[in-house]
């Protein structure tokens, strides 16, 4: 028994895979073939290339656009994390995103005031607009759906979904694990659990740790992508749907665990965005929150994590 | 007839120091070859010294798990003129001993801890 690991750039930060498998089943290969299925992923679905299929989509003025099952997945992801969020985590607003100031990866670039300072802090609100609620997949036909306009930032939901894609590749070896920037899946046929660290959003060691041994844990917050907005006020790249702007709700930081590593990303955003009071309700698998002060909340699960597909 | 006797008692002193010298020529090659009688069947002997000789504690765990190839061979009491070659023996041994240190190691991976991963915001 071996373990094959791998590290790389890919989606804007970095990407690690972990395959623990007898050479018999050659987990050498299929982290390579891991890795050569993200980086496609990246180069389909980056906002930033502007050759990419997501670009092409964004940038397209029909109202139905044939696309890649992949970018049908995004497409249906986001509509559905604007769903079960009742708008909250709205992967529409691309524009906004950019005219707040997040125009590239930002990738190695340190953030510009570490970490941001809030100002009056409140939980963010919906979009009156419901973007996400227009967004429609005709599975059969495999095309999307959408007023021309719309725009689908990738960001997080992305990481997420191709965290679980891969980690569904690698499903029959005894353990695994697939890092996405943060968005982590693990799983694998033996049932044996993986510490997971969680950063600490100021830059100490790491806040605590949790055991999965099946199932995704995704970190969201303030002060990594953050920079320098208008009139120098801190800004970062998790938006409240209700102005468009830069959130800060009380809550800097939230890991979420969840049966996959998608469904953990939009819980650690709901969670975020709902500020302090709001958010261990928006964690039912369990996770950890840190507040603006500094404090440091364990929300114990109220649902175990089932094995997610 | 003096002459005679003189004879007769040289070949007698040298019978019996030929006789002495052989006798315990037998027994030296016995002992030396570690087939002393007093310690019952020269297999077990071999066994002893071998285990005696095991030079770190995970090899003397091992002898427990599986027993030696010539225990096994005096439980089913076969005479020592049809066990295997000591160089058969030895191989077989040294087999076992590979299998179970596979064993072994491969429990001991099971239980080491996976590489832990950090999540941070994404």
């Amino acid at each position: 028994m071996s373990e094959a690991r791998r590290r790389f750039e890919c989606f804007g930060g970095l990407v690690t895979l972990s395959v623990l498998g007898p050479a018999s089943m050659e987990p050498e290969r299929a982290t390579a073939a891991a890795e050569a299925r993200l980086l496609a992923a990246h180069r389909q679905l980056s906002r930033f290339l502007p050759d990419s299929e997501l670009s092409r989509l964004n940038r397209d003025p029909r109202r139905r656009v044939p696309a890649d099952p992949l970018l049908l997945r995004l497409a249906s992801a986001a509509g559905e994390a604007g769903e079960l969020t009742g708008g909250l985590v709205d992967p529409t607003l691309l524009g906004e995103i950019e005219a707040a100031g997040y125009r590239d990866s930002m990738q190695g670039r340190p953030p510009a005031r570490p970490p941001a300072e809030p100002r009056a802090v409140a939980p963010a609100g919906r979009s009156s607009a419901r973007s996400w609620a227009k967004l429609s997949v005709d599975w059969r036909a495999g095309a999307i759906e959408r007023p021309p306009g719309i725009e689908i930032d990738s960001g997080g939901i992305a990481k997420g979904l191709l965290a679980d894609e891969v980690g569904a590749m690698l499903a029959e070896f005894p353990a695994y694990a697939v890092d996405c920037c943060g968005d982590v899946r693990i799983g694998g046929s033996a049932g044996r659990q993986r510490e997971i660290r969680v950063e600490d959003p100021f830059g100490g060691e790491p806040i605590c740790s949790l055991r999965v041994s099946d199932g995704g844990v995704a970190t969201s917050g303030v002060t990594r992508r953050s920079w320098e907005g208008a009139g120098g006020a801190p800004a970062h790249h998790l938006l409240d749907p209700a102005t468009g702007r830069p959130a800060f709700t009380g809550v800097v930081q939230a890991t979420a665990l969840a049966p996959s590593a998608l469904l953990a990303d939009v819980h650690a955003k709901w969670a975020l965005l709902s500020g302090p009071e709001l958010a261990p309700s928006r964690l039912p698998h369990g996770g950890v929150l840190v507040l603006a002060d500094g404090g440091v909340e364990t929300v114990v699960p109220r649902t175990p994590i089932e094995t997610a597909a | 007839m003096k002459r005679r006797r003189g004879q007769l008692r040289r070949r007698v002193v040298a019978t019996a120091v030929v006789g002495f010298v052989l006798l315990w020529t037998v027994v030296f090659v016995q002992m030396a070859t570690g087939n002393d009688p007093a310690l019952g069947t020269g297999t077990a002997t071999r066994s002893a010294a071998k285990q005696k000789r095991l030079p770190s504690p995970q090899r003397r765990s091992l002898q427990p798990a599986v027993p030696p190839p010539s225990e096994r061979e005096d439980d089913e009491s076969t005479p020592v003129e049809t066990e295997p070659s000591e160089a058969g023996i030895e191989a077989e041994r040294a087999e076992v001993e590979r299998i179970e240190i596979e064993r072994l190691e491969a429990e001991a991976r099971e239980r080491e801890e996976l590489e832990p991963l950090t999540t941070g915001q994404s």
